[in-house]
């Protein structure tokens, strides 16, 4: 895809790396619980730690001239599969997400909507993910999980929009949400 | 500076201006202001003598010294309140010092995560810690015999390799006999990061969760789009 075709709220995803550090002082998810957490998770150790420990994947979310809009993560976590008694089973769950405050809602383009491009490069972060896994005969599940604050309304809004199911309210004012994952890409 | 503190035309000006030397301090001070009150505040400091604004700078940076007690930190209060009603501006009349002061104290979570601007809540824990440490002349295999934690669990957590977690800060601070929030500001966000900690980590699923991911997993898989999307950087 030559520059001459990218659409203007086109979003870019690279993995963060350490060098990436610089741009995140400028980055807030906003004022709300949620996002102030959001905004720790990545700009304090969390973010490294969940890289280190638990192998999760971590985009940057930019524009084609560079400015951070926001950030998305992939991970693995296990469960207990058939509970309670079964093996634990690999499930992929998105630890984090989050847009800088000064871009939700933005653009007004819902096509372009630097949200859905977020979630939707994410769901297809996670077949790929899930594929993977297959392939090397690891059990997993098809299922992507997240838990989101039961009263960021807009952001399970946002996920029930893109297939993911609230499935019970957990523990700390979570909700826990899941999907099941196709092995076809719908693109 | 606009980086650090975007939309705020009248702290960029403050800083402009040559003959008001604002420190890192006292603008983590007044960033923890209310806006509205920020803003008549410095609007009253920029018009204030250079004597006064000297005067009144130098009260900022006690509020915000963390080792300043509560006794210092109200005279300060007052210092403040007596140096702008020395001026003849009617903006002042509206100024409530002491809703600044209690607001101030009180450290609502939002505004006082504000008020460290970009920097994260666990560098500002670790810088605040170490100050306490020093202050109260307590080495590290003291403060970790008072947490019945081991030196090197405390010393890890001074290089910054870990986030403690809000139990711990809790603990910490009982042991140093502080306020939790003089070495966390926003404890709401520490129990948010131990909840995403968590659920990363293996665990049991509660039965509803279970059921209800039973539930899914008979059901289609979701409709929605996914796309790759490109990369910006090499």
């Amino acid at each position: 895809m030559t520059s001459e075709t990218l659409h203007p709220h086109q979003l870019f995803a690279d993995e963060l790396k350490e060098s990436d550090r610089k741009d995140l002082i400028d980055f807030s998810c906003g004022d709300e619980t949620w996002s102030r957490a959001a905004t720790e998770w990545l700009i304090g150790s969390e973010v490294w730690r969940s890289i280190e420990e638990r192998k999760t994947k971590v985009w940057l979310y930019r524009t084609a001239d560079g400015q951070l809009i926001g950030f998305g993560s992939l991970g693995v976590t296990r469960r207990r599969w058939p509970p309670p008694e079964g093996g634990y089973a690999n499930l992929l769950i998105i630890p984090m997400i989050g847009i800088d405050v000064r871009y939700h809602g933005q653009p007004s383009d819902k096509n372009w909507r630097y949200s859905h491009q977020v979630i939707s490069h994410l769901r297809y972060e996670s077949i790929l993910a899930w594929n993977e896994h297959v392939e090397n005969k690891k059990s997993i599940l098809p299922l992507l999980l997240l838990y989101v604050h039961r009263d960021n309304h807009k952001a399970i809004r946002l996920y029930e929009k893109f297939g993911f199911d609230g499935v019970q309210a957990a523990s700390n004012d979570l909700i826990l949400m899941a999907q099941k994952l196709s092995d076809e890409l719908a693109l | 500076m606009a980086k650090f503190f975007k939309g705020d035309a009248v702290i960029d000006q403050a800083q402009n201006n040559t003959h008001l030397p604002l420190d890192v301090r006292a603008i983590r001070w007044l960033l923890q202001l209310p806006p509205d009150i920020r803003r008549q505040l410095l609007v009253a400091i920029t018009e204030s003598s250079a004597q006064v604004q000297e005067e009144l700078l130098a009260q900022i940076k006690v509020l915000e010294n963390p080792l300043a007690d509560d006794s210092e930190k109200k005279r300060a209060y007052g210092t403040i309140r007596n140096a702008l009603g020395l001026q003849a501006c009617q903006d002042l009349l509206e100024l409530d010092i002491d809703q600044c002061e209690i607001r101030s104290v009180v450290k609502e979570s939002g505004a006082a995560y504000m008020a460290s601007g970009s920097k994260s809540q666990q560098s500002v824990f670790y810088e605040k810690l170490e100050i306490l440490l020093n202050s109260k002349r307590l080495t590290q295999s003291e403060l970790a015999a008072r947490l019945g934690m081991s030196q090197p669990a405390i010393s890890q957590m001074l290089t910054r390799k870990c986030r403690p977690q809000r139990a711990t800060i809790l603990r910490i601070a009982a042991a140093l006999e502080v306020d939790p929030q003089e070495l966390w500001p926003d404890l709401e966000v520490a129990r948010a990061l131990d909840s995403v900690a968590s659920v990363q980590e293996d665990q049991q699923l509660t039965i509803p969760e279970a059921e209800a991911i039973k539930r899914v997993l008979k059901g289609k898989p979701a409709k929605a789009p996914a796309r790759p999307l490109p990369k910006l950087k090499g």
